[in-house]
């Protein structure tokens, strides 16, 4: 399909997971994709993928929390393929941890990559993304737990939450250029990740427990947050701005 | 959404015919049900396409209407997989003004409808299942943004109600072991109904197979979403 033909697209945090179902899902609809992170080897099997989806792209090494690098990427997307349309930061951290024993610098790093790399990448893409004609949409994967408060997660959920409202306020900037950029998230709840199987096992119980964490009871991948960044990054979403999309299994909803 | 069937209501104009478009040109048999017989055209505009669809006159105030909508989709051998509630009507008045046969006439067709629908399209879902498979489907219902505006108290609070059904469907088809999935779209006033069909037509997809009760706001950005 060509749901998002010849659309120059960066994701963050394309190495692996959400990131990584988001480039194969762009490739399949035609998209250009320019995945950013900084494990060359994990890198370069999405790329693979993206090809055998028929589609092609490239890897940029990226620090998503460096002002700099930021800056060299948009050069370097606009040198290769002289625009930019569609930008999803995906790059994300997280963990679990009591409230008192959370270090500052625990909660600062945290920030940095939920948050700061959100607002860095925005500032950069939006200005870029106005000289198209078409405009262009910035899709940030922040999470449910932006959106209601999980245990022991007082870090991950604040910067998630300012993720949310950073794109809403962003979306009212975006919305008012000549050729307006959309600002969106998406707020994904339990979603079976690499990243989650090896942290927590990868076992008949685990995944049972992820589907049975939420109303409808299946278990969710990163395909179906693709799917959701999919259609936010395409123009059947073009009068969508401003919004958290859940992709939760109702989980929100309870 | 190719061997899918689809009943759309308020499709005789607006966002109903505009995402009863949009449904039929994925691929889904779509069964465009209205009380306004020009939804017959909108249909036959559909068929003469090349996409598959058909008009039902329905009132969607009307229990037996609905019972009698569903009960033809059966008649016709086709499953039901996907219901969109289009929206109702709309009357603006002060409040010192407004009156509560105008709060009572938008309710049917706002609220009462939409639970009407959704409950019929649910029991049908788990009929249509079986014993040994879990029902299946996705219920859209269309309300609106924003969710309160001068003038507009009665129509809000309809609107309000639609965006709560929806969440409390949601969650309690969850808890049924139902993968029915049930969301909601708000569309901006003045909307070109347009805009508002990639948003069902999502919602509707298995794309969307993990999203249920939400509320997914189609407006350009408006404050006060």
């Amino acid at each position: 399909m060509q749901r998002l033909a010849g659309k120059v697209s960066i994701i963050t945090g394309g190495t692996a997971g959400i990131g990584r179902a988001t480039a194969v899902r762009f490739a399949e609809e035609a998209a250009i994709v320019v995945i950013t992170g900084r494990n060359r080897a994990e890198a370069e099997k999405t790329l693979e993928l993206v090809q055998r989806a028929g589609g092609s792209g490239c890897f940029l090494e990226q620090d998503v929390t460096a002002e700099a690098g930021w800056i060299d990427v948009m050069h370097a997307v606009v040198n290769r393929y002289g625009r930019l349309d569609v930008l999803v930061n995906n790059a994300g951290a997280f963990f679990v941890k009591p409230l008192a024993d959370t270090s500052l610098e625990d909660f600062k790093g945290l920030w940095r990559i939920n948050v700061e790399a959100v607002f860095l990448g925005t500032k950069h893409a939006m200005p870029l993304m106005a000289r198209n004609e078409s405009g262009g949409s910035i899709v940030t994967v922040a999470s449910l737990a932006g959106l209601v408060g999980l245990d022991q997660c007082s870090a991950y959920c604040s910067s998630k939450a300012a993720a949310i409202e950073f794109s809403r306020a962003a979306a009212a900037e975006g919305a008012a250029l000549a050729h307006p950029v959309r600002v969106n998230a998406v707020a994904p709840g339990p979603v079976w990740t690499d990243m989650i199987a090896r942290q927590y096992g990868d076992t008949a119980e685990m995944r049972n427990y992820f589907s049975e964490d939420q109303p409808l009871k299946i278990l969710g991948l990163p395909a179906d947050v693709a799917n959701g960044v999919l259609y936010l990054a395409s123009d059947e979403s073009r009068y969508v701005t401003g919004v958290a999309l859940t992709i939760d299994g109702g989980r929100g909803a309870d | 959404m190719s061997s899918k069937v689809a009943v759309v209501t308020a499709a005789a104009s607006g966002i109903g015919a505009a995402a009863a478009g949009a449904l039929a040109a994925a691929g889904a048999h779509v069964v465009l049900a209205d009380a306004d017989p020009a939804g017959a055209a909108v249909a036959h505009a559909l068929v003469k396409s090349g996409f598959s669809a058909e008009f039902v006159l329905h009132d969607v105030g009307n229990e037996a209407s609905w019972i009698a909508l569903l009960a033809g989709i059966e008649t016709g051998s086709r499953r039901l997989d996907v219901l969109v509630n289009g929206p109702g009507s709309y009357e603006t008045a002060p409040l010192h003004d407004a009156t509560i046969e105008s709060l009572r006439a938008m309710t049917r067709v706002n609220v009462e409808a939409v639970f009407l629908g959704t409950r019929h399209a649910v029991a049908h879902m788990v009929r249509q299942a079986g014993s040994h498979d879990a029902p299946r489907g996705s219920i859209v219902n269309v309300s609106s943004t924003p969710e309160s505006a001068a003038g507009a108290a009665a129509f809000c609070a309809t609107q309000g109600a639609v965006r709560i059904l929806s969440k409390s469907a949601a969650v309690e088809c969850g808890a049924r072991r139902h993968h029915i999935r049930v969301n909601c779209v708000r569309a901006g006033w003045g909307i070109a109904p347009g805009e508002v069909a990639g948003a069902v037509l999502y919602l509707a997809s298995d794309e969307s197979r993990l999203v249920t009760g939400t509320e997914l706001a189609v407006n350009g950005g408006r404050p006060g979403v």
